[in-house]
């Protein structure tokens, strides 16, 4: 993993966007990233853009002086490694790459012999050689063949060229590696005939020649855009489709027409020399007339024939016309010359997509500035090494295969973030960046703007001329029509008068030799009236001659008329021409304005918006940093947290508890204070009642006695004294029993005072205990709550975060792309996998040896017998590849849709839990896979031997484990539990998807 | 942090396709993956909502159906009645349908400026004029796609009758294309006859378990599909019989009328009653250029049987409200009446009948004049009612699919719902 070294990145784009000639940015940013010193940097992309300024020779300027010393491969891991952030993938195993390179350079999955041999192989090369192998092979142009045939014709074909017509000839293409460029020509240029390539005449005929689904496709197919949406208005949500590119292509293709007036005979393309792209936005009514022109460049320069002189061909009755101008076959030519900046990028990436599964422009015809390339730069030098080395399929597709970004793991890195310090310093830069990067673009916009509106009034200005121009061409046209008219008048005539002329010749000949002999028989009466039956029937004859000439005189003057008219309408044009000319001349001048400015403002946006998303891409990176952090941290504080809040509850608890207990105890003491206390006052009220009662006897007795002095024999009295007496002693004994517990009663009264006042302070202590312990208990169980809940939140933004990071960072292709087989690599890809291949192949070889058996003498030549491998390996494939027909119907998107969308139905997963296909390939016959397997008794070899067949990989122990199970769990269904084995891991998604 | 696609909390989920939304500034509706995860369909689609078109091949005449005009030059010989919907009025033939006009709906101000069969099979399918060159999917298609739901494994786009797959799906892919139902079930749907069902339950496990471990390496939204796709045939093959019509009892059919068209209303009740997204059944033939008025006297006997019928039982079951029942035709047919009693081929004036899901129950939408010679009311074409199917079903007509990057509108950006048709 390497940090992301944002500062010398802001310097290099800051570099780039001081120049503003788009090839000098791109190939100085090739440079700058390729040397380590900044400074240098800098000034050696300043003096490489002023030297190609001052040169000007842009377009022929040779990156191979500067940057050519390494191969290609090597200066793309350059690229990627300063120019690409965040985690990526490790390098994939061996088996894993041996996997991949089979399925992108021959559509299948390696043998398993390949891969034991793969395996065996101790050359620290073996990689390379492998590629170069492969691409040696018949497989390559074959399953290129394949590519390229869906890729054109979106699975069109066979109403006027077979699909393996074409196939054949697209693989011809390969095998000889013919350039791209002459490849993607002929597909515009073939018309159908034998002599031109007619398989390639597939592109237009497929789609009827329907001139507006031709504009489209050439756009898609050819230079990476798709216009559909700019055909009725410039296109309503991608703000570099305009309505005039859209026209521009249009008018190479709309005077080509599909010509069949036989039905027996096949269809081939006929060209009109008129007709006019003109055009009209149904939504500002902005409305131009464009000549052919392609993405990115002025109208091509067309040749101007005279009226009646502009066909090779003139049409006719079973007879297509040919133009001697033709605008598809400039168009032809413009691409086989190569060198369009679209048609360049188109091309680099969609090789690009074929080898890692999804162009670094995605999808592969939404080529603008609004969707950069996934790694700007390498786009960049991708498209220019392709056009230097003359459009070289073969060698692009093995420097790809060669990079580390080809042989990344499909795994994800354990950890994703990286040095997320210097991503977190380089956003506002980069933030800075996307801003002045952003005005930027809004001012070459206003520019942009400006010069269209200038181009508009060029084309204002040449209208009214462009219509005096188009009356005289069509003047000349009707006048050239008389002119063919009165001419094949004339002629024929002329054919009758000479007809007759030869019958009067002949017939006054016979009359002239018949005069002649009856002047010798004079007396021949026969003769006599014979000849001059003769003569009267050659004057007949010259009369008739005569009038016939006549009329040939009268048909020559409208012909001479309409010559002269000819010559005068197509002198008249002339001064048109000319007119027009510096109007024209304008309208180019500022059209080329108008696209170079038009050209920067997208350079400048695509610029923009790759930074945009690159600081997208550290802002989730900085995100998930950082949640990842929080997660951690509060993950790690959970635990403390935890236990603080159970202590927290504990001891909240046992505060209630002693409260509760306190509170207790205040109760028993209060009411032991109040029993006490009232006691101690009854106490005290006897003891008080007592004493008066006391004092009151005493008076009593003492009055009693006093009187009983007086009265000493009262008995009355003498008993009352006595009561009296008696009383008296009662109550002071009562009184002194009294007066002996108030002590003690006192002392109870004042301890349970005392205890009260106690019991009072302790529960004071244990309600502010308890307050205190409640409060902590609720604060540390919000801490708690709290915790947690930053914890759920902060997953939830790491998992976003992880979300996207892994998304852009497959976008970037750090990982590999996880891409689902088409249905040609999953048929093929079964086939071997199951041994049905060396099923087919072992029948094959009998066939073909039984029908044409090779001699002794025949063995032993080498030619002879690789002659009869080929023809076996041929064979094979034609019915692996007539199998595969059902999977097609089934996986393959509609025909002439898009074939890259995945969708996943539940007809092909019925298919292949219950049709007849799969089920049969995986029962044992023969030495196919599941007989192999059968005879294999270790589970382990056998597990080898399926994990190694099907996903060219050695099983983990515990798959060997699993395996073992399974089988022992049917012991008495071996075959069969073989069979389901297979069967799981063929429908599992480790097979199904390319990684 | 490995990325969790298995943390399946519906709140997390929609949070995610939130936070993915504001990353890309993006389509939504549909995209793969969106769908990919039950958790996020469960929160999306509370309920299965369904379409069944009755398309009423050769163009039906609107003055003997849906917009009568009696006594007047161009009305013909049949009179106007009342319906369940007091003031609105249809052509006599339909006296059964009338009991239900309270549940469905009308639009008499259609314009499609066409008179050609199969451009208006195409505008009124499509919801668009066919443009050269350029491939846009069914109706069907589009509600099969919008409709879809992880949970149900049967097809979401039937034609009845028929026996092969179309291809009307366009850049929606195949999944989406037409099934033309003739009362089988889908091809492989029974398992082979030596694999038992306890076995086949070993298999899928053994799968299972290696789909898991590849997980742990990578899980993409595409390896999700693909390993549900498995878990939907299984599904798919316990409901086998739901394609069966012959499944229903004698006095249904007995109900629905045992001609063909009575036929195939019941087996698109009991398609829509599955939670079959997408159905559409046709009534042939109502190209009347001749003895228009036996031809539709006879016909609508027919299909106001069967039609009312279904919509009744819809009604009843409780189907109506989930379901949008549209009766379409090309276009209609001429107000003037020809030398051979019969109407021509009309798109400038004509009327559908909808009803069901968020059609508003009872509404009439639009007008024509006396003698339905033009549209004088809140003028439509198929743009606006492909717009409005779209509406009714709670789907936000103006959104876009995103198919593999390329951002592709759901109907016509040129046109728009009819939207007071819309509850």
């Amino acid at each position: 993993m390497s940090d992301f070294d944002a500062a010398a990145f802001l310097r290099t784009r800051s570099v780039l966007i001081l120049n503003t000639d788009p090839d000098v940015r791109r190939r100085s940013a090739a440079k700058a990233f390729s040397t380590n010193n900044l400074w240098f940097r800098s000034i050696l992309s300043r003096a490489i853009a002023w030297l190609v300024l001052c040169a000007g020779v842009v377009s022929s300027f040779d990156s191979a002086t500067a940057l050519a010393q390494e191969p290609l491969h090597v200066r793309i891991n350059q690229i990627v490694e300063n120019s690409t952030l965040g985690p990526r993938g490790e390098k994939a195993g061996d088996l894993a790459f041996l996997r991949r390179i089979h399925l992108d350079l021959t559509g299948r999955i390696p043998s398993i012999d390949q891969a034991r041999a793969f395996l065996a192989d101790a050359a620290p090369d073996k990689r390379t050689k492998e590629v170069d192998r492969l691409l040696a092979s018949p497989d390559y142009a074959r399953h290129m063949a394949l590519v390229f045939d869906v890729m054109l014709m979106e699975r069109r074909g066979g109403v006027h060229v077979k699909s393996d017509e074409l196939q054949a000839w697209l693989r011809t293409s390969f095998e000889q590696n013919r350039p791209y460029r002459e490849i993607a020509r002929d597909f515009i240029a073939a018309d159908g005939t034998p002599e031109k390539q007619r398989p390639a005449s597939a592109f237009f005929l497929e789609r009827e020649v329907e001139p507006n689904l031709i504009t489209r496709e050439v756009g898609r197919m050819f230079f990476g855009i798709d216009l559909q949406c700019a055909q009725c208005h410039d296109h309503p949500n991608i703000d570099d489709y305009l309505q005039t590119d859209y026209y521009g292509l249009f008018a190479f293709v709309s005077r080509t027409t599909l010509f069949r007036p036989d039905p027996k005979q096949p269809a081939v393309l006929a060209e009109s020399p008129t007709g006019a792209a003109s055009f009209k936005s149904v939504f500002t009514d902005r409305q131009a007339i464009t000549g052919p022109r392609a993405p990115g460049s002025v109208e091509v320069t067309e040749a101007a024939f005279s009226p009646g002189d502009e066909y090779k061909t003139e049409p006719a009755k079973n007879v297509r016309g040919i133009p001697k101008f033709s605008r598809r076959e400039k168009l032809a030519e413009l691409i086989g010359a190569g060198g369009n900046r679209y048609f360049d990028r188109n091309i680099a990436n969609r090789l690009w997509a074929i080898m890692l599964g999804r162009g670094l422009v995605h999808p592969v015809d939404q080529h603008h500035s609004d969707n950069p390339p996934a790694i700007p730069e390498l786009l960049d030098l991708l498209s220019t090494e392709f056009a230097r080395t003359d459009y070289n399929v073969r060698s692009m597709l093995r420097e790809i295969a060669l990079t580390d970004i080809y042989q990344r793991s499909f795994q994800l890195p354990a950890n994703l973030t990286l040095s997320v310090e210097v991503a977190r310093k380089s956003i506002p830069e980069l933030q800075q960046l996307a801003a002045t990067t952003s005005k930027s673009v809004d001012e070459k916009r206003t520019e942009s703007d400006a010069l269209l509106v200038q181009l508009d009034a060029a084309l204002a200005e040449a209208r009214p001329l462009r219509v005096e121009l188009g009356k005289a061409v069509a003047a000349g046209q009707a006048a050239a029509k008389t002119r063919t008219d009165t001419a094949t008048a004339v002629a024929a005539a002329q054919a009758k008068f000479d007809a007759k002329q030869k019958q009067a010749t002949a017939v006054s000949e016979v009359a002239e030799k018949a005069k002649a002999a009856s002047g010798i028989l004079t007396a021949d009466a026969e003769l006599a009236a014979a000849t001059k039956t003769l003569e009267a029937k050659a004057a007949a004859l010259v009369a008739e001659a005569t009038k016939l000439k006549a009329a040939v005189d009268a048909a020559q003057k409208p012909a001479t008329a309409a010559e002269v008219a000819l010559a005068a309408a197509a002198t008249a044009i002339e001064p048109h021409r000319v007119k027009l000319a510096p109007f024209e001349a304008k309208i180019l001048e500022r059209r080329a304005v108008f696209i170079a400015a038009q050209r920067e403002l997208y350079s400048r946006r695509e610029t923009l918006r790759s930074t945009e998303r690159r600081v997208s891409f550290l802002e989730a990176l900085v995100a998930l940093d950082s949640s990842e952090r929080q997660v951690a941290a509060l993950t790690q504080a959970l635990p403390a947290t935890t236990v603080a809040a159970e202590i927290a509850q504990k001891e909240a608890t046992a505060a209630q508890t002693a409260l509760t207990a306190a509170t207790a105890a205040m109760k028993t003491a209060t009411e032991t204070e109040a029993t006490t206390a009232s006691i101690l006052a009854a106490t005290t009220k006897a003891i008080t009642e007592n004493q008066a009662a006391t004092k009151l006897v005493g008076e009593t007795l003492a009055s009693a006695r006093a009187s009983l002095k007086q009265l000493p024999q009262d008995a009355d009295l003498t008993a009352a004294v006595a009561k009296l007496d008696s009383s008296a002693a009662r109550i002071a004994t009562e009184l002194a029993a009294t007066q002996q517990v108030l002590p003690a009663q006192t002392k109870a009264a004042e301890d349970a005072k005392s205890v009260l006042a106690t019991a009072t302070a302790q529960l004071a202590t244990a309600t502010t205990t308890q307050q205190a312990a409640a409060k902590k208990n609720t604060e540390t169980a919000a801490m708690l709550t709290q915790t947690k809940t930053q914890l759920a939140a902060a997953t939830v933004i790491a998992n976003e975060s992880s979300t996207a990071v892994i998304a852009q960072a497959t976008a970037q292709f750090n990982i590999a792309y996880v891409d689902p087989l088409t249905p040609e690599q999953l048929a093929v890809s079964m086939m071997q996998a199951t041994g049905r291949v060396e099923q087919l192949r072992a029948g094959e070889a009998a066939r073909i040896n039984k029908a044409a058996p090779l001699s002794e003498a025949d063995l032993k030549d080498a030619a002879k017998v690789a002659a009869r491998e080929n023809e076996i390996d041929e064979a094979t494939w034609a019915k692996a590849v007539a199998s595969s027909a059902g999977f097609v119907n089934l996986f393959a998107g509609q025909k002439g849709q898009p074939q890259d969308a995945f969708f996943a139905t539940v007809d092909q997963a019925l298919f292949f839990a219950n049709g007849g296909d799969v089920q049969s390939w995986l029962a044992p016959s023969g030495t196919n896979l599941t007989a192999r397997a059968l005879k294999l008794e270790e589970p382990k070899a056998l597990a080898e031997e399926l994990y190694l067949s099907l996903f060219t990989r050695l099983p983990t122990d515990e798959e060997v484990r699993e395996t073992a199970d399974y089988l022992a769990q049917r012991k008495e269904e071996r075959s069969a539990a073989v069979q389901e084995i297979a069967w799981a891991l063929i429908t599992s998604s480790e097979f199904r998807f390319h990684h | 942090m490995k990325c969790q696609y298995s943390c399946q909390t519906g709140e997390h989920v929609l949070a995610r396709r939130d936070f993915l939304g504001m990353l890309t500034g993006g389509f939504v509706v549909g995209g793969l993956g969106a769908l990919a995860t039950p958790a996020v369909s469960a929160v999306l689609q509370k309920e299965q909502k369904r379409v069944l078109v009755v398309y009423m091949a050769g163009g039906l005449s609107q003055l003997e159906s849906w917009d009568p005009k009696p006594k007047t030059d161009t009305g013909g010989p049949f009179r106007a009645i009342q319906t369940a919907t007091p003031g609105t009025h249809i052509c006599e033939l339909l006296p059964k349908t009338a009991l239900h006009m309270d549940k469905l709906a009308l639009v008499r101000s259609i314009d499609t400026k066409n008179g050609d069969h199969g451009k208006g099979s195409y505008q009124m399918t499509y919801g668009r004029n066919q443009m050269p060159g350029v491939e846009y999917p069914h109706i069907g298609a589009v509600s099969a796609k919008a409709l879809e739901r992880s949970d149900n494994p049967l097809p979401g786009h039937i034609r009845i009758p028929g026996g092969s797959r179309g291809s009307d799906a366009a850049y929606l892919g195949p999944k989406y294309a037409s099934i033309g139902m003739n009362g089988k079930p889908p091809a492989n749907s029974a398992r082979a006859a030596n694999l038992t069902e306890q076995n086949d339950a070993l298999r899928n496990q053994f799968r299972q378990k290696v789909n898991d471990r590849f997980s742990l390496k990578r899980r993409t939204a595409e390896t999700d599909v693909y390993t549900q796709s498995y878990e939907q045939a299984k599904q798919l093959m316990e409901k086998r019989d739901v394609f069966d019509v012959e499944k229903e009892p004698a006095a249904e059919h007995e109900k629905y009328g045992k001609h063909d068209f009575g036929k195939h209303c019941l087996m698109a009740r009991r398609l829509l009653e599955n939670g079959i997204p997408f159905v559409q059944i046709s009534h042939s033939n109502y190209d009347t250029h001749n003895e228009n008025f036996n031809f539709h006297l006879e016909q609508l006997g027919e299909f106001d049987q069967s039609f009312a019928t279904l919509i009744g039982d819809l009604h009843e079951r409780g189907l109506l409200k989930s379901t949008l029942v549209v009766v379409m035709s090309e276009f209609g047919r001429t107000p003037r009446i020809n030398a051979r009693f019969g109407r021509d081929h009309w798109g400038t004036a004509w009327s559908v009948c909808l009803g069901g899901a968020k059609i508003q129950p009872g509404a009439v939408i639009g007008k024509t004049n006396e003698n339905g010679t033009k549209v004088i009311d809140r003028e439509v074409d198929h743009g606006d009612l492909f717009h409005t199917y779209l509406s009714a079903l709670d789907l936000d007509s103006r959104g876009s699919f995103d198919i593999g990057g390329r951002a592709q509108p759901m109907a016509d950006p040129a046109a728009g719902p009819i939207d007071e048709l819309i509850v």
